[in-house]
């Protein structure tokens, strides 16, 4: 694993901050040092995603390493988040974890039929949920060949 | 015939003496003799002359003729040695009926007639030998003595194999009518009976012949019988019985049986008589009474039965069919059905008419028609073609049904259910909000408790790690809970699939799985082999998840815990169970087993939300089935379930 993909960020997409922060915590207790991009609803997750809006001035080639994408959020949800980004050449290939409390089989259906890479509940226990994080990182992150830079194939 | 006394007594005597010394008083010169032996021999019928003791002694040239024999050789022997019977007739009457009418002639002294009699005559070896069948009507004759005493006997034949054979057919004529024949003195003793009337009866022949008429009728009718066979032979007219009221005969085993008898006075030479031909009616009284049953169904349906011809008239119309449309069948019969169609679909008629003369058949086509003030009614009408005998098209029947009410109730139905299927949509995002938004807080609640102690652990006493570890353990515990409550919902709520589930493989997963979360146990597990049920693998994964998993906790604190999971038979159902020898319960408290969130342990004992029983009842009951346990405290627990009972009732 070179430096530079490590480096790469992540999109977290969760609305609940006290989610986010309770998540960026787990991130620095299992030392990812990736930066962790977040986006509060679907539609600034695309936003980030395909530089618009107020990321507008983002570097559009700057794709993040992994996308952690939760279901129920507002505005879009995150499976048309998905479908929207699978169905664009830039972004059809980046690295998409579905992280949500549901256990809907209709959503984990429609999670891995949209192109989801991985589906994980979020534990109720800080303890597991940690260790979730800390193996997601591990393999997203390091053991996982990230597909190139370039989305288009 | 009788009383000629001028015989000469003598038994061996030959009979040309008799004649040559015959004492008429005729002057013997007076005219010139006549060569009686010459007559006798050549008279035209067949004469046999016999001695008392039946010795031949004269024979007429017919009668020689006629048997086949020669007088030399006959004359003078015994008359059964020259005519011996067939021995290939058993059973034939001759001999007795020879000695009875001799026995006759001799107590009457008369001329007595002979039954006919069949008679076979031995032919000649020269012939080709054997018999031939004759049939003789015979008559004897006394010839007294001087002293009056039989000195012979002239046996006259007349050979009616012919006339016979008539008889023959018209016996067979007879026998061969479908109804029975009786015939019946004035005594009421029947002489002649039928093959028919021993089917009819069960009677044999035998059993009938001679015996008084009595024997075929049922016992309260004899008394008056003897009163009827009188009067009907006092003025014998043809008449018929059983044809308006129900007639019935007696039959050798008791039963009876309904007859319509027409009886027919005859003229017999022995006298009148009385021709009875019966006929079983049993199986017209069946089809009658089938009739009628029919015709007492359709009248008291309450759906309107109706029949039409081909050209749209009414042909019948039933009860139903005047509750239900006001015209009574005066008014009915002969109008057409038009009548019936409501005015905005005159068209229909013609549509009708095409339908009814194409000889199809409808089923339930729902339609509209109009009732006699001009209500219309939604009815349900099934029609199929009516064919004559022949085969040939004649009509339709129509069967209505009145489904105004039906509809209205579908209507209502359909509302009912939009508005339940509103409610299960509102359920599933009610249940997908549950499982999102509730848990959220959880995660919070717990992720800050534990962010707490691991950051300003130092700064909180004993206690304070303690609380924060108890509202942990209560934010976990509620997870589970919203966890439990929706898997049950899911239960409720699946479409249930219909597969083959192979219950052993499902069991041994489970227990792998239980396994894999406390390898420091060692629990005694006994699985059946090869349980197989239908139903949908998913949920009867559930219900193995809980059972198996429930007994996996009870038996935690078992020395040498044991869980076993098979089959058995339950008042001759097939019951499956899983059963182990954990903490038990006490099974006054069985009844609260299965409700949601009803728990017999405390949650320091075995941990638990009380909710896993629940969806295990719920799936078993969705497959038709049913969930009970048996328990004792310290002394195990087994849970039976069945599945696809005919009963849903629990």
């Amino acid at each position: 694993m070179s430096q530079t993909t490590s480096q790469r960020a992540i999109l977290l997409v969760e609305d609940n901050p006290k989610d986010v922060e309770l998540t960026l915590r787990a991130f620095k207790k299992s030392n990812l040092s990736n930066h962790v991009v977040v986006a509060h609803d679907g539609v600034e997750a695309l936003d980030y995603l395909f530089a618009r809006g107020v990321h507008a001035n983002r570097p559009g080639s700057e794709l993040p390493q992994l996308v952690l994408l939760d279901i129920k959020l507002p505005k879009l949800d995150g499976l048309e988040v998905l479908r929207a980004l699978r169905q664009d050449e830039r972004t059809k290939l980046v690295p998409v974890v579905i992280l949500t409390s549901s256990l809907e089989e209709q959503d984990l259906i429609r999670g891995y039929a949209l192109g989801a890479n991985s589906y994980v509940r979020k534990p109720i226990d800080f303890v597991q949920f940690t260790e979730a994080v800390r193996q997601l990182g591990l393999y997203w992150l390091v053991t996982n060949q990230a597909p190139p830079l370039t989305g288009s194939a | 015939m009788g009383g000629n006394h001028s015989a000469t007594v003598g038994a061996s005597a030959p009979l040309c003496e008799s004649f040559a010394v015959g004492d008429h008083g005729a002057p013997a010169s007076a005219a010139p003799e006549l060569d009686f032996r010459a007559l006798f021999e050549s008279a035209p019928d067949l004469y046999l002359v016999l001695t008392p003791e039946l010795t031949i002694v004269a024979v007429s040239d017919a009668y020689t003729r006629a048997t086949m024999t020669q007088r030399e050789t006959i004359v003078g022997r015994p008359l059964f040695d020259v005519f011996p019977l067939n021995p290939e007739t058993p059973g034939a009457t001759g001999v007795r009926n020879l000695s009875a009418s001799l026995e006759r002639l001799r107590r009457h002294g008369l001329t007595d007639a002979m039954p006919i009699q069949k008679y076979d005559i031995a032919r000649p070896a020269a012939d080709g030998g054997g018999f031939e069948t004759r049939f003789w009507l015979s008559t004897n004759s006394p010839v007294y003595g001087p002293s009056g005493g039989l000195a012979y006997i002239i046996h006259r034949t007349e050979d009616v194999t012919d006339r016979h054979h008539v008889n023959d057919d018209f016996r067979l004529m007879l026998e061969s009518l479908p109804s029975a024949l009786i015939m019946v003195n004035p005594d009421r003793i029947m002489t002649l009976v039928d093959q028919e009337t021993e089917r009819l009866f069960g009677y044999s022949r035998q059993e009938m012949l001679g015996e008084p008429v009595d024997m075929l009728l049922p016992e309260p009718l004899r008394a008056e019988h003897a009163a009827h066979v009188t009067a009907f032979f006092g003025q014998p007219d043809r008449r018929e019985l059983g044809t308006r009221k129900p007639l019935f005969g007696r039959r050798k085993d008791g039963s009876l049986v309904p007859l319509e008898i027409r009886l027919n006075p005859i003229e017999i030479s022995e006298g009148p008589r009385t021709l009875a031909s019966i006929v079983d009616i049993s199986e017209r009284q069946r089809i009658h009474d089938a009739r009628a049953l029919l015709a007492a169904i359709v009248e008291s349906s309450d759906d309107a039965i109706i029949s039409l011809s081909l050209n749209g008239a009414v042909t019948s119309w039933n009860e139903g069919a005047y509750k239900m449309f006001g015209h009574t069948p005066r008014e009915m019969i002969g109008e057409t059905v038009a009548l019936l169609i409501p005015a905005h679909s005159e068209d229909e008629f013609s549509r009708l008419l095409q339908r009814l003369r194409s000889g199809g058949h409808v089923e339930h086509l729902e339609t509209v028609r109009r009732c006699k003030g001009g209500t219309e009614i939604d009815v349900s009408i099934s029609s199929s073609p009516i064919r004559d005998a022949s085969g040939v098209l004649i009509g339709a029947s129509w069967i209505a049904r009145d489904i105004t009410q039906l509809k209205r109730t579908q209507i209502a139905l359909q509302h009912a259910k939009d508005a339940t299927d509103t409610v299960n949509r509102e359920l599933e995002s009610f249940s997908y909000s549950v499982a999102h938004d509730l848990r959220a807080p959880l995660r919070s609640i717990d992720g800050f408790s534990q962010a707490l102690l691991e950051d300003f652990g130092e700064k909180i006493d004993g206690d304070g790690r303690r609380y924060l570890g108890y509202v942990r353990e209560s934010a976990q515990h509620m997870a589970q809970l919203i966890d439990d409550i929706l898997a049950l919902s899911r239960v409720s709520r699946a479409t249930l699939s219909d597969e083959t589930v192979d219950l052993t493989a499902l069991a041994h997963a489970v227990i792998a799985r239980l396994s894999r979360t406390q390898p420091e146990r060692t629990v005694n597990v006994t699985i059946q082999d090869g349980i197989s049920v239908r139903g949908d693998p998913r949920l009867l994964a559930i219900v193995m998840d809980n059972l198996l998993g429930n007994a996996w906790k009870f038996t935690g604190k078992q020395a040498d815990p044991r869980i076993e999971l098979g089959t058995t038979s339950c008042d001759g159902r097939l019951a499956y169970f899983v059963r182990d020898n954990g903490a038990g319960f006490d099974m006054a408290y069985a009844g609260k087993l299965f409700g949601v969130f009803q728990r017999l342990h405390a949650t320091h004992e075995f941990e638990g939300t009380g909710v896993g029983l629940a969806t295990v009842q719920r799936v078993v009951h969705r497959h038709r089935g049913q969930v009970w346990a048996q328990a004792a405290v310290g002394a195990g627990a087994t849970f039976y379930f069945t599945l696809h009972e005919t009963d849903p009732s629990v």
